[in-house]
């Protein structure tokens, strides 16, 4: 069974002008269907405004189809009696860290989903260092999150978020306002988390390298599903991807641009290793 | 360097601006002063486009504001055309007129009711009179790439990448001479981060403004800037030409920072034992010289 | 004094400051200094930074003393100028100095040994009863500590907003009041949108961690009385008890002269 699957997901909302008129409406996601089998890591990109954000937060129960349905471990979204079972089995990170943590001290914050569950004290204190652990900030605990980096904080949240003992977790561009140094130890951690405790993680971004190491790729526009792949498919598109406002890694770039030049070059590289050694091995020929 | 191309007034001989032995200490809870910026001195060119890297808490931030004097050296001081900007009597709000500072995430400081009145703040602070503000911010606004519709729409109504842009002609309408951005591109998609680059770079080469860019990402740096200056825990351990700093990457490295992908590739390339030249740091220029190489050894 | 139950330390402090306003009289003060100075040995404070505490109430203390001093009525002392000192005046700042001085160093006592957090996880709790009146209590507690964890990011935000501002020109100094006051729209207007993004924000942060008000909630540190609150009611009382006996018979009616 999929641990995330969506059916034919339309969301629509209607623009208000200045003294409330109807504006317009706006058809944020456009009958996306896909479905996500559980332990899998899997990147969604899209440009701003390509519906990514929106699609997300309806896999969390935030937001509700207008058609179509969403289905989460198998419950339905639009039922409200599993509204707490869902937000709990998918989990959700978001863009800043400063207005998700909702504690004025780290172990405060990641009791917070536990407490709301209704999970027995004892409990709630062998998930919260449990957790904190997961994400390798265990002496951390005390602190208040105002003295953390942005990497701290997220992994922060993203603790918060395990400590409801989810199946999957959404992260919603989590390292859009993180330095790289912070970026990669979210993504490293992301990582982790789907090896280790077997979560299934959909990392919404729009930076490249975040993608090279899921197992599946979607990429959307305009509230579409416009590609779908491994990354070394993806990759493959070069031009297709330009047309969507993104980019591909810089050892993607150069190998599409060595093979529009004529170099034999195979598709889909993805990372600078890859292209030395298929650029050596063209090499030993010319001796 | 393109310190030699300049015109009007400016006087070459003396740098734009030269931040002489900066000390900038603050105070915590704890007993001893923080020092955020720790002695540091260089100075920058007319029509120079200079990218400063450093993660987060090097110091680079504070920097900034100390350049157009938000902020108070502990000791050390600012030339700007060769004036002391600490000075008691030094103008400091029209200082910041020419050297224009964008924030972090500048679309959080939007406040007017229209775009145009925002981008107007600005140059009435600086004492232009409302025709020639409004004739200047017309002309930003153009500049910055936003369309006519947006003139007169609330500046919360913009999606994300025109706030951005709204907000950085609101600095620009002040005509400063030097213009700082403070990671200009952050929380952009791809193309809209290239978009907005492009536009600042274009400031550098039709009007030959001094541009002083802050990125995390080492290719944006490599392919617009000339020089870039490395700050690592409040000093400035890096101030040269690209490829020369690019060189040193061990020492890029020890700051918590790497090199563009790119030269990591023509680096382990050359290892390997293709005759490549190594001081390549963008793709175009990499995928020219390994065309070259291979047809000149006829591979292809 | 960390390790009391947070709700000790808001009754005691409550019932403390409750004493000061009903009597006023020396020997009340007296044991009410002795009480506090007692507190403050216990809690390990350095009574320096106690006092350090007073700073930001120094001008009103100043202002209050020289107000009651020189403008109360009665049996008049000395006099220069313009200005009387009268017994009652001398009595009367005494008292309100004491007063004043009494209930910042309690109170910042209380803050100083308790975690915001717990204080307000403390006062959900003992306002609990007021939920038969149809206070919302754990609605306002959830606000108050919210608030708490807020103040200082958006202290920051005004900071960074406001020079933003100022590398656009902005001049908060000059002029007069109306030039001043509409000087801060450029600040007030973003920092409103940015808390109301943030709060949209930590809404869905909140619900997506399913947040669903007070009911069914448990907690990570469940307050829980130990032997050392049941110690620490115990000497509230003995020290209501002492008050009132002092306050109601020892100096029944106010004394005429000290």
């Amino acid at each position: 069974m999929s641990i995330v699957d969506l059916k034919n997901v339309t969301f629509e909302y209607i623009r208000r002008d200045n003294e409330g008129n109807v504006d317009g409406i706006t058809t944020a996601v456009d009958g996306v269907s896909l479905k996500v089998a559980p332990g899998e890591f899997i990147a969604v990109l899209g440009a701003n405004g390509s519906g990514k954000s929106t699609l997300a937060k309806h896999i969390n129960a935030l937001l509700f189809p207008t058609e179509g349905a969403v289905y989460v471990d198998g419950m339905n979204t639009a039922d409200e009696d599993k509204l707490l079972e869902i937000r709990s089995a998918a989990g959700m990170i978001f863009q800043n860290p400063d207005d998700q943590i909702i504690g004025q001290i780290v172990e405060e914050d990641v009791a917070f989903g536990p407490e709301n569950l209704g999970v027995p004290t004892d409990e709630i204190r062998e998930r919260v260092s449990d957790s904190l652990n997961a994400v390798g900030m265990s002496e951390y605990g005390l602190r208040s999150p105002d003295r953390l980096s942005g990497g701290q904080k997220q992994r922060v949240s993203i603790a918060s978020v395990i400590a409801m003992k989810p199946k999957c977790i959404i992260m919603d561009e989590p390292t859009a306002m993180i330095d790289p140094g912070g970026r990669r130890e979210i993504l490293e951690t992301a990582h982790r988390l789907n090896k280790d405790e077997k979560i299934t993680v959909i990392l919404i971004t729009h930076y490249m390298e975040e993608v090279v190491d899921a197992d599946r790729v979607f990429v959307m526009d305009k509230g579409k599903v416009a590609m779908s792949g491994t990354p070394a498919e993806i990759f493959s598109r070069v031009s297709e991807l330009q047309e969507l406002r993104l980019t591909v890694p810089q050892a993607t770039e150069l190998a599409y641009k060595l093979k529009m030049a004529g170099v034999p070059i195979r598709d889909g590289i993805l990372t600078g290793d890859e292209l030395v050694n298929a650029i050596m091995k063209l090499w030993p020929v010319a001796k | 360097m393109q310190k030699d191309n300049d015109l009007n007034e400016m006087n070459n001989d003396v740098p734009i601006l030269e931040a002489k032995h900066l000390v900038y200490e603050y105070r915590t809870a704890s007993a001893k002063p923080v020092r955020a910026v720790y002695d540091v001195s260089f100075s920058v060119w007319p029509g120079e486009f200079i990218g400063l890297i450093g993660h987060t808490g090097s110091g680079k931030s504070t920097l900034l504001q100390l350049l157009n004097a938000l902020e108070t050296p502990a000791s050390g001081t600012v030339y700007f055309k060769g004036q002391d900007i600490f000075e008691k009597r030094y103008d400091r709000k029209m200082l910041r007129g020419k050297v224009g500072l964008v924030f972090q995430y500048p679309e959080h400081q939007l406040f007017a009711e229209t775009v145009f009145a925002d981008v107007c703040f600005g140059p009435l602070n600086m004492g232009v009179d409302r025709k020639q503000a409004e004739l200047t911010a017309y002309d930003t606004i153009k500049k910055v790439g936003l369309e006519d519709e947006c003139f007169y729409k609330s500046p919360f109504d913009l999606s994300g990448g025109q706030k951005r842009r709204a907000a950085i002609a609101g600095v620009l309408a002040m005509k400063p001479e030097v213009l700082i951005l403070d990671e200009p591109t952050a929380g952009l998609d791809p193309k809209g981060r290239d978009e907005l680059l492009d536009m600042i770079a274009s400031l550098r080469d039709k009007e030959n403004m001094t541009i002083i860019l802050v990125s995390h990402s080492m290719e944006d740096v490599a392919r617009y800037a000339d020089r870039i200056m490395v700050m690592n825990e409040g000093r400035l351990i890096l101030d040269d030409t690209v490829s020369t700093v690019f060189k040193r990457s061990q020492e890029i490295k020890t700051a918590g920072l790497s090199v563009p992908e790119v030269s990591e590739i023509v680096a382990e390339l050359s290892a390997a034992g293709l005759p490549i030249r190594n001081d390549i740091f963008t793709v175009d220029e990499a995928a020219e010289e390994i065309l070259r190489v291979l047809k000149e050894y006829r591979v292809i | 004094m960390h390790r009391l139950d947070p709700r000790t330390k808001i009754v005691l402090t409550f019932v403390y400051i409750l004493s000061l306003f009903i009597f006023e009289n020396p020997a009340v003060y007296a044991v009410a200094a002795l009480f506090l100075i007692i507190e403050i040995i216990l809690s390990r404070i350095p009574i320096l930074y106690m006092v350090k505490g007073l700073k930001p109430v120094a001008f009103l203390l100043a202002f209050t003393v020289v107000i009651n001093l020189f403008f109360t009525g009665g049996q008049e002392l000395f006099s220069f100028w313009i200005f009387t000192v009268t017994i009652e005046g001398i009595k009367r700042s005494s008292y309100l100095i004491g007063r004043l001085i009494f209930l910042v160093l309690s109170s910042n006592l209380m803050t100083l040994t308790t975690a915001p957090v717990s204080l307000t996880n403390a006062l959900e709790c003992l306002m609990r009863p007021l939920k038969l009146f149809k206070v919302p209590v754990h609605e306002v507690a959830m606000m108050m500590s919210i608030a708490l964890r807020f103040i200082p990011i958006l202290v920051d935000e005004t900071n960074k907003i406001m020079k933003a501002q100022m590398a656009r020109g902005a001049d908060f100094d000059s002029g007069n009041i109306v030039k001043k006051t509409k000087s801060f729209v450029p600040i007030i207007i973003p920092l409103f949108v940015s808390a109301f993004r943030r709060a949209n924000n930590l809404a869905q942060a909140m619900e997506a961690r399913c947040y669903n008000g007070g009911e069914g909630r448990t907690r990570l540190n469940p307050l829980k009385y130990k032997r050392g609150d049941i110690v620490a009611y115990a000497l509230l009382v003995i020290y209501a008890v002492l008050i009132v006996l002092m306050g109601c018979f020892l100096f029944k009616a106010p004394p005429v002269a000290l």
